[in-house]
């Protein structure tokens, strides 16, 4: 990582070098210059190196999550083989739940149900594609700033920011192990620089030695469990019937879901799920049958916020959207206005 | 004012605590675990200014004032230094930052402000009773220590000797399994259920001082 | 006392003497978060082990009091950014993130999902409790959108200030809001971190 942080100042890439960027923790930067390739491409080793020590490293801790005056933990065990990968990721606070995870495979534990939540999530197996687009969007709208150093969890780690180039997406602190590149710490920043949330182990034992026989098993042992696999259908836009005619900057869409609902007495239907992502905030717009019944609350209140997350909802003809997403609210807007129905 | 209130001669070694795990929890976001901090400390922060201050409403500002400061400057605490040597420097120059403010200042009555000049240099007896000691305060006081001891008198000789072993003579958990031929985990089970025995004894009296809200 | 609440409280105990580590210790943490009792036990353990050692009880009447008001002060703390200089990197300053809500709102409970509104605020986002918070959009939609993405030094849009703060559950938006971590969460920082926070806040209430 040090060699890559020299790397990366030796090029200038750092915030002296771009044109027009505000120093103070005030004013969001704006770059007009043109991206080099060279930020591109270290923007992208940096994050595949993230990604890879995620991967590959065994690890033992408590992770916790803040924002606002709230705060939930959780204790997390990772192992990785070489080809596999399993967490188990165990909530300390809030209702009990065990999530283990073996590559896409999400096995979500509810011991106070005797329910078991079975489901795929593509999403996790995205990464590698999120770098590799033509327009390259992280790059495009992310500066990367090197910050200095410091010690979380008592580990010696280097601490980057991530500057958006504009005020539709929130800038991120992430703290990196400074020997294995493993992410100990991420804060969401609004555009004054003021922490939305932050996530972080506040204990974390690398390498330590994890039985990942122990941990699949665990995984692959339902009994006692009512299994219930998620009922999603992979669809397109096009196919239900709408379209993106909106230009939000840097946010492509990475995947549509159907959601049939399990009940039968629900007048709703399916709900669409849509996806978009600028490569490090996603947010999602849901498409429901509009429900008088139901949505008429909304309608006086229509804009949410908890944390870094925020969710607008809107009626739209017979339909009800709701856009959530780790955006400002004014990105949500134009992801609402964006959606229009198929002729 | 005994010894023990001398940091650095905290009969309890470094090990012997959770300080420095739970400042870890406080830096990483957890602000609860800087509260278990503040109630462990609390009362012995208010007599150190209490020393200096008399003003019983001052004192209570400036203890605040001190665990504030403390919070903000917690990512400086190195975890091989004794927690409350640190808290307790801290406590020491925010008092100090408060007396020169008010010294300064012309509508207040200046003989309500210092009690000593004293901080960490000498410790003297208070030959009288500060602001904060009410009559009903030192009975409740009074009543407390009377009822631990009689708790810890009411226990059987291996609880007792595992609690006396560990508060009064600052032992390890270690130390004592060898003292008491025994193994650690009995050890832990020993003093856990001391504890609570003389805990449930004092309980309803911390609640009637307000404790109940935790 | 129960079996498991005893074992529990044990936790408790052996934290006091600094006798847990790893998994252990993060068990006596979720117990002292979730359990006043287990908070007064870590109180009256203390006062046990202070009166035996200097022989004087000391308690206050106003301890609990103590601690809630400086939570207050804490809530609007967060941790400022200090960093030690890396060998070559810039002359950085310390970047000081904004205060958060003045007004002291009563602490939620991490599974306690309620929906409330917020009068306009110059940034909703400001005012990060893990309660949604909702607030009245202006009459048009239009009206949000005419402040263009580009360069703008503003927060998230400042809104029409309205009603009075109100506090709803709303468990459908939940259920989307769960939907959207499991299968929105399209980010290069997904792991490990993304992941973790994610799962770390699932509610799993399907």
């Amino acid at each position: 990582m040090r060699r890559l942080l020299q790397a990366w100042l030796s090029l200038g890439l750092l915030v002296g070098a771009s044109a027009g960027w505000a120093q103070s923790a005030g004013n969001p930067p704006v770059s007009s210059a043109p991206i080099s390739q060279h930020q591109e491409a270290s923007i992208r080793q940096w994050l595949m190196r993230l990604h890879d020590a995620a991967r590959s490293r065994s690890y033992v801790g408590t992770f916790v999550v803040t924002a606002g005056d709230s705060m939930s933990s959780s204790r997390i065990w990772h192992v990785c083989d070489g080809q596999q990968q399993i967490e188990r990721v165990d909530a300390l606070t809030g209702t009990a739940r065990s999530t283990f995870r073996r590559n896409e495979q999400v096995m979500t534990f509810l011991p106070e149900r005797r329910v078991v939540i079975s489901e795929f999530r593509d999403a996790l197996g995205m990464f590698p594609n999120l770098l590799n687009g033509a327009d390259s969007s992280i790059a495009q709208h992310y500066r990367l700033k090197v910050l200095g150093r410091q010690r979380v969890a008592g580990l010696d780690s280097d601490v980057v920011q991530l500057v958006p180039a504009d005020a539709l997406r929130f800038g991120y602190r992430v703290w990196t192990e400074r020997e294995t590149g493993v992410v100990v710490k991420l804060q969401t920043l609004d555009a004054a620089q003021g922490v939305l949330e932050q996530a972080a182990f506040s204990e974390l034992k690398l390498g330590e030695p994890v039985s990942m026989a122990k941990l699949a098993a665990l995984m692959d042992d339902t009994k006692g469990y009512q299994v219930k696999k998620q009922t999603l259908v992979k669809t397109t836009a096009a196919q239900e019937g709408w379209q993106f005619k909106g230009q939000v900057a840097g946010f492509k869409p990475m995947a549509c879901h159907k959601r049939v609902s399990s009940d039968p007495s629900a007048r709703q239907g399916s709900t669409l799920q849509w996806v978009f992502s600028d490569g490090l905030a996603s947010v999602s717009l849901f498409i429901e049958n509009f429900d008088a019944k139901r949505h008429k609350n909304m309608v006086r209140h229509d804009q949410f916020a908890m944390g870094a997350t925020h969710m607008l909802t809107r009626r739209l003809g017979d339909w009800w959207i709701t856009a959530v997403g780790e955006v400002p609210l004014q990105t949500l807007a134009l992801f609402a206005q964006g959606l229009e129905r198929k002729q | 004012m005994s010894e023990q209130e001398k940091p650095g001669l905290d009969t309890q070694s470094q090990s012997g605590n959770s300080d420095a795990l739970l400042v870890e929890r406080a830096v990483a976001g957890d602000q609860r675990a800087f509260e278990l901090l503040v109630i462990k400390y609390q009362r012995r922060i208010e007599r150190l200014i209490g020393r200096m201050v008399r003003d019983t409403n001052l004192v209570e500002d400036i203890a605040q004032e001190t665990f504030i400061r403390a919070y903000r400057a917690l990512h400086q605490f190195r975890g091989d230094a004794q927690f409350y040597t640190w808290l307790y420097r801290i406590a020491v120059n925010t008092a100090k930052r408060f007396l020169l403010k008010l010294k300064n200042d012309p509508a207040v009555f200046q003989s309500s402000l210092q009690a000593s000049d004293e901080d960490d240099e000498t410790f003297q007896r208070r030959s009288e009773p500060s602001t904060d000691e009410t009559p009903e305060s030192v009975l409740a006081a009074k009543e407390i220590g009377q009822a631990v001891n009689a708790a810890l008198e009411a226990l059987p000789d291996d609880l007792k000797q595992a609690l006396t072993l560990r508060e009064m003579d600052g032992l390890s958990y270690e130390e004592i399994a060898e003292v008491m031929n025994c193994p650690l985990g009995t050890v832990r089970s020993r003093i856990f259920r001391a504890r609570e025995a003389v805990s449930a004894r004092i309980k309803p009296m911390l609640d009637k001082q307000g404790g109940k809200r935790w | 006392m129960t079996d498991t609440s005893m074992a529990n409280t044990e936790l408790v105990s052996a934290l006091v003497d600094g006798q847990v580590r790893g998994d252990e210790f993060a068990q006596a943490m979720a117990l002292l978060e979730r359990s006043g009792e287990a908070r007064q036990s870590w109180h009256a353990y203390h006062v046990v082990g202070e009166t035996l050692r200097t022989g004087q009880a000391d308690v206050s009447a106003h301890e609990a009091d103590f601690v809630l008001r400086l939570r207050a002060s804490l809530r609007q703390e967060t941790m400022p950014l200090h960093l030690q200089a890396a060998p070559d990197s810039l002359n950085l300053k310390t970047v000081v993130p904004s205060a958060q809500d003045p007004q002291g709102k009563p602490r939620i409970s991490a599974n306690d999902h309620r929906w409330r509104l917020v009068v306009g605020l110059a940034s909703v986002a400001m005012v990060g409790v893990i309660a949604w918070q909702g607030f009245q959009g202006s009459a048009s939609p239009q009206a949000q959108l005419a402040s263009a993405p580009a360069a703008q030094a503003a927060s998230s849009s400042p809104l029409a200030v309205g009603s009075a703060p109100v506090m709803l559950r709303d468990p459908q938006l939940d259920a989307l809001l769960a939907a959207h971590r499991q299968f929105g969460g399209t980010s290069a920082l997904q792991m490990p971190a993304g992941f973790l926070r994610n799962a770390t806040f699932e509610e799993g209430a399907r």
